[in-house]
């Protein structure tokens, strides 16, 4: 009689609805919760800042010069009395959808050249991966510092130089994966029932990466806005007067050294918070997934 | 001639030689891949370098006369042929900023850079791994949470906020150390140059003022540049050391009655650097980029400050030469790492 009690206990204790079974991943990785309740945090901060410090980040105040943080300004003005919190609330208009496009064109393209090697082989997954090592023989945050000088300064060329050193990545897990299914039985039946190989190779076989891309692009979407800032405080890509994160921080350098820490100090820190969501929500996705593949 | 599919007992060096040449090959032709690149990059891509360097008021005569002179006017054929050419003979271009060839640009800043590079390679190395260690001999423990917060937060840290904090605590309101500009004060007598790290000539030639003076220079950028490598050093020894205490032979070695404190030092800790020594190349990579903004901020005269005034400045010829050089370190460092990797562990040679 106990047994079958304890039997029904366990059962019942099993969660049932999406909502336990959400509060019980939580529980078990307080790092998605953490990192997700930094970037909401982050958002909502940064998305009512406009609403209850109205100022305009781009034109300056001259009678407000630098002053420290307050009632009227909680973050601060800067050398030219533009509110700061204004300004990082207009630049994450600008860091965080490069940060997505950045990494969005990354693993479409990536994801789109690696199947095509991983699945046809032979010389063209030869000459893939061969352009792949070359690519990755350079720093990848050198490589899109020498892209955006030689293209010139702009948000495009930004994007484009840092998707670029995201790629070599995404290529190797798609081709990894799909090398890994392409000898399975369902491929031949799927060729059997008429798929054409196109099908197979993007529809069948490319889906079972998604986990691992998920993971690896939301580790990318902090690399990419930290190269982003870190290009922009170098003077390469976005400039001043654009309040990106990255440039904000190189304004307030000289007036750091004389003491007027506020510039510098809250728009790295936002640099550092948005990374720092990225970065614990996709380390808690590869934990998550990895205990998942160990069947826990 | 069939090859073993076991490891040869007798002969630990058995295979390596066909090994080495192998790997060799592709480490040449990875660097002749990144010659192209670099060709491609600063050639192909739109925009004409000498419109770049002259500026938008340029005169027509003046623009044909420099691109005469750079050699744009040429098919591409024949620009990739001189370069080639050039790169044979170590010419690596001229910098139009210094008028110096690049290749001696390079090299006279590099030693400012290595004796950075160095000093913050080995202190990230040393508390890395410790903590690591640390980390993983108290696992789940309060100090495992915080060291791995710390490692987070360490990757997520933008190198050149946390460089201005630094210099804003350590300089401008503790005062501890000298200013941010560079590697020695004017004020102090300069050092002779004998080998180019700071430290050792000082040493060398007895001039203390200079020793105390360059340390002081030092702190705050070794610090810097430290604390971003730390932070992947730190999870993976951390990583490395949980998954060797998990594995079968600790079990034995446990169950026979050796303390758990033997197990970490000897067997974890042995077992676990092998496979970091090979995010050493990975790590390079990562240095290199965080030491550009050091350099920047520091006003430090090495090569990654070069690099960032070529790249404002759009010097062709030096980014060009800054790039392969670059490029050619991390090929040949991967190459040195798999091969030792490979002596340590020969299974890796049937591959």
């Amino acid at each position: 009689m106990e047994a079958v009690g304890e039997v029904e206990g366990l059962l019942s204790r099993a969660p049932e609805s999406r909502l336990s079974r959400s509060v019980l991943l939580l529980r078990r990785h307080p790092q998605l919760g953490a990192g997700l309740a930094i970037l909401v945090a982050l958002v909502t901060t940064l998305a009512l800042a406009q609403v209850l410090v109205p100022y305009d980040p781009l034109r300056g105040d001259s009678s407000t010069v630098l002053e420290p943080p307050s009632q009227a300004h909680p973050l601060g003005t800067d050398s030219f009395g533009r509110d700061i919190l204004s300004r990082i609330a207009q630049g994450a208009w600008l860091d965080l959808p490069i940060a997505f496009t950045t990494v969005a064109i990354a693993i479409t393209l990536g994801l789109l050249i690696g199947a095509l090697a991983g699945y046809t082989g032979g010389l063209v997954d030869m000459v893939v991966m061969r352009a792949t090592d070359i690519l990755m023989a350079f720093p990848s945050f050198i490589l899109a510092m020498v892209m955006v000088a030689v293209l010139g300064n702009s948000v495009p060329t930004v994007v484009i130089a840092i998707a670029v050193s995201f790629v070599p990545d995404f290529i190797r897990l798609a081709r990894g994966e799909v090398l890994s299914e392409r000898e399975l039985e369902y491929v031949d039946a799927a060729r059997c029932a008429g798929n054409s190989e196109w099908r197979i190779m993007y529809i069948q076989l490319l889906p079972n990466c998604l986990t691992p891309v998920l993971v690896h692009g939301t580790l990318c979407l902090a690399w990419a806005i930290l190269d982003v800032a870190g290009l922009a405080f170098l003077g390469i890509g976005i400039t001043p007067p654009t309040p990106e994160w990255g440039v904000l921080v190189s304004e307030g350098v000289r007036h750091t050294i004389s003491g007027d820490w506020w510039v510098s100090l809250f728009p790295g820190a936002t640099i550092l918070l948005a990374a720092l969501g990225f970065n614990l929500v996709g380390d808690s996705l590869r934990d998550i997934t990895a205990r998942e593949e160990r069947g826990q | 001639m069939k090859q073993a599919c076991y490891w040869n007992w007798s002969d630990p060096m058995s295979g390596l030689a066909s090994y080495v040449v192998r790997r060799v090959g592709i480490g040449i032709l990875a660097l002749a891949g990144a010659v192209c690149v670099v060709f491609i990059m600063t050639r192909i891509l739109p925009g004409n370098p000498a419109a770049v360097r002259l500026g938008a008021t340029a005169r027509e005569e003046t623009l044909r006369r420099v691109e005469h002179e750079m050699g744009l006017d040429k098919p591409l054929i024949l620009q990739f042929a001189d370069y080639l050419g050039k790169l044979s003979r170590g010419d690596l271009g001229h910098s139009w900023i210094t008028r110096q060839p690049v290749l001696d640009d390079l090299a006279r800043r590099l030693p400012a850079t290595a004796e950075l590079v160095l000093l913050a390679g080995i202190l990230a190395t040393i508390v890395g791994v410790s903590v690591g260690l640390l980390a993983a001999a108290f696992h789940n423990s309060w100090l495992d949470v915080l060291i791995r917060t710390w490692a987070t937060v360490g990757a997520s840290m933008p190198v050149f906020w946390f460089a201005i904090l630094v210099i804003y605590v350590f300089y401008y309101r503790l005062g501890w150390v000298a200013s941010p500009m560079g590697r020695l004060d004017v004020s102090v007598t300069a050092v002779s140059r004998v080998t180019g790290f700071l430290v050792a000539d000082s040493l060398l030639t007895r001039n203390w003022d200079a020793l105390g003076n360059s340390l002081a220079h030092l702190v705050l950028p070794v610090l810097t540049l430290a604390f971003m490598i730390s932070a992947p050093i730190v999870k993976m020894v951390r990583g490395k050391v949980l998954d060797v205490l998990k594995s079968d032979f600790v079990r034995t070695v446990r169950s026979v009655g050796v303390t758990q404190q033997e197990i970490l030092f000897r067997d974890a800790l042995r077992n676990a650097l092998v496979p970091v020594v090979t995010i050493v190349g990975i790590m390079f990579g990562y240095t290199m980029a965080s030491n550009v903004v050091v350099e920047m901020i520091f006003a430090w005269p090495g090569i990654g400050y070069y690099a960032w005034q070529a790249l404002l400045n759009k010097d062709l010829e030096a980014i060009q030469g800054f790039v392969l050089a670059i490029a050619a370190m991390y090929i040949t460092l991967n190459l040195v790492i798999d091969i030792l990797y490979t002596i340590i562990d020969p299974r890796v040679r049937l591959t």
